[in-house]
């Protein structure tokens, strides 16, 4: 069975609708800036959280800090492009490597903790980033913010007038995004981590190397948030400490795959698709109310949503053919690349302990 | 012309002020099933913690082979060939029991590819190969130790260690169980049993170590222990109405 039919059949179709839809969104609205914008910034926020499902939602190691990365990502391009005249192009790469190097020490120093230690160093160590961009201000603007300089279009420099040009590049990294993960969850490592985060101690007793792997699934949940955040650099033109490594960013890029379905596959998709749009609609019409007032709004949806369904949205039976009769096979959950065959449910054994 | 295959000397295993495991001795043989029995609290379990790395002892040493277990972590000395079950059945729920076999496999086989060839082989030997597209929280318990087994057998382990198999089992269900331990013994598979049913133990084993209050008070032939004044006095004394009890 090829790759293709293969998503298509572990994700019920929802998954391709949702796809289609979002692909095709800038050529409905084309001339609209402000629906270009939030399509492009949708995708890009995708990514950020597709990469945070990596080592959270399949390893069950919350990050609170997945904006590290994603600041990262964005500083490095732009104090490249503005003090050395780097290529942006290789500052993407650069950001990348910087990331890399920074989940490394992370996990090394975090990840053989349990509990709840993971989830506060990072939620801790991006507000510590916020803090430095903010002070050493030479270097990166301080609290004003680093702008990058205006080249008109300029391909080879990561520069295009036409800003649909961005929604493209934004709707390819996301694609890769969710290529990355995909082959994630059917590898070893996708199982080992579903693994870890089901029974850590069963898991070592299965000869899983427990260190190794969550650092392994940080590593590559860091790539993507860290292009993510280049790509947003290079597209808005301007960071600052706040909107790089701030609180709002950090928790919103696990709230969009909470929302959505942490550890499931489209989870990432879902929630931004729904969340970005609906955060940059608050943003700009309840611009006129009390400072955040949109945010309230916007607590309120997601507190809604997790109410309904605190998996997520992709565990919801709206729309999903899910039958469940009485000691039924399993119907495969989202992550599992293998349906239940029909037969299965007459395999059952109906006998219970007899205690 | 029996080869030692497990060794620990001197295995005491502390918790604060508590001794769990108490100087313990034994050696178990390749091709061997040795039970393990004691009152509730006898360090029974802590003991089988320390072999599987778990539980790091507080002196002592275990060995597999020529290797040194004790000081390992519990995933190395999966890897060195100690496989285990748990007490209380701890599978991974959410996940088919194809997934859950090919979990294991998969720390010990090359690729992908194998470790599920490697779980098919263990479902077919195991008789389960119909419950390999079911989620594991959907089965009956005894399925469930099952898993337990085949996840453990999945590591192509040297030694197995069962802890308590039979707990919450019927009789059907506790015979069934036997019937595998036997076969998986039969076949050459080295094998520790923590067992509270005696009959279980007497019917499975070819060796007997009685711990009481973490010290090993015991070791022999089931017949020869069972006779024991200090194990009657001991094993028997306190729990005898509970364990006789058990349905024959």
């Amino acid at each position: 069975m090829n790759p293709v039919t293969r998503v298509l059949r572990s994700t019920g179709g929802l998954g391709l609708v949702v796809l289609v839809l979002v692909a095709s969104l800038p050529l409905w609205f084309i001339q609209t800036n402000f629906v270009l914008s939030v399509a492009t910034l949708t995708l890009i926020f995708m990514a950020a959280s597709l990469g945070w499902n990596v080592i959270s939602g399949f390893g069950g190691q919350i990050s609170f800090g997945h904006s590290i990365f994603f600041g990262l990502g964005a500083y490095t391009t732009a104090i490249l492009q503005v003090h050395y005249h780097l290529n942006a192009y290789l500052g993407v790469l650069v950001g990348v490597v910087v990331a890399v190097a920074l989940a490394v020490l992370l996990g090394a120093v975090t990840l053989r903790l349990r509990g709840i230690y993971f989830s506060l160093a990072t939620f801790a160590l991006t507000l510590v980033f916020a803090i430095l961009t903010g002070h050493y201000e030479g270097f990166t603007g301080g609290e004003v913010g680093l702008t990058l300089p205006l080249l008109g279009d300029a391909p080879g420099q990561f520069s295009f007038e036409n800003k649909v040009t961005f929604y493209w590049i934004a709707m390819i990294l996301a694609a890769l995004a969710f290529v990355v993960t995909w082959l994630v969850l059917r590898s070893r490592l996708g199982l080992q981590l579903r693994a870890i985060q089901a029974d850590q101690e069963a898991a070592q007793a299965s000869g899983v190397l427990v260190f190794r792997v969550k650092l392994t699934g940080l590593v590559i949940s860091a790539v993507p948030g860290a292009v993510a955040g280049s790509v947003y650099m290079q597209y808005i033109g301007f960071i600052d400490p706040d909107s790089a490594f701030g609180a709002t960013l950090a928790t919103q890029i696990a709230v969009i795959a909470f929302v959505g379905g942490a550890g499931k596959l489209w989870g990432p998709v879902v929630g931004a698709v729904i969340l970005v749009p609906l955060q940059q609609l608050l943003n700009s019409s309840l611009s006129a109310y009390p400072a955040g007032f949109n945010l309230v709004v916007y607590a309120l949806v997601v507190l809604v949503i997790l109410w309904i369904e605190p998996r997520g949205i992709m565990s919801m039976r709206i729309g999903r053919r899910r039958p469940r009769p009485p000691r039924s096979a399993a119907p495969p959950g989202g992550p599992d690349p293998e349906p239940a065959s029909p037969d299965a449910e007459a395999a059952v054994p109906t006998s219970r302990n007899g205690g | 012309m029996t080869d030692t295959l497990l060794r620990v000397e001197g295995l005491t295993v502390r918790f604060g002020g508590l001794v769990a495991v108490n100087d313990v001795n034994f050696t178990v043989h390749e091709g061997e099933l040795l039970g393990i029995i004691g009152p509730n609290g006898a360090g029974k379990t802590t003991m089988f913690n320390a072999v599987a790395g778990a539980v790091r002892p507080t002196s002592g040493t275990i060995r597999i082979g020529d290797e040194l277990v004790s000081g390992r972590p519990p995933e190395r000395v999966a890897r060195l060939g100690i496989a285990r079950t748990f007490q209380s059945v701890r599978l991974f729920k959410a996940m088919t029991v194809a997934e859950n076999v090919t979990l294991s496999a998969s720390t010990v086989c090359p690729s992908m590819a194998a470790a599920r060839a490697r779980a098919d082989e263990v479902a077919e030997l195991l008789g389960m190969q119909a419950l390999q597209p079911i989620r594991v929280e959907e089965l009956p318990l005894a399925d469930q130790k099952r898993v337990e087994i085949a996840r453990a057998l999945a590591l192509r382990p040297r030694l197995l260690l069962l802890d308590e198999m039979m707990s919450g089992l019927n009789q059907a269900e506790t015979r069934d169980i036997i019937g595998v331990i036997k076969q998986l013994n039969g076949d050459g598979l080295t094998t520790i049993v923590i067992e509270h049913v005696l009959r279980v133990i007497m019917e499975l084993s070819h060796r007997v170590l009685v711990l009481d209050h973490g010290v090993q008070i015991a070791e022999g032939p089931p017949r020869e222990v069972m006779g024991d004044p200090r194990v009657v006095e001991a094993y028997l004394g306190r729990s005898a109405a509970k364990n006789l009890g058990e349905p024959a």
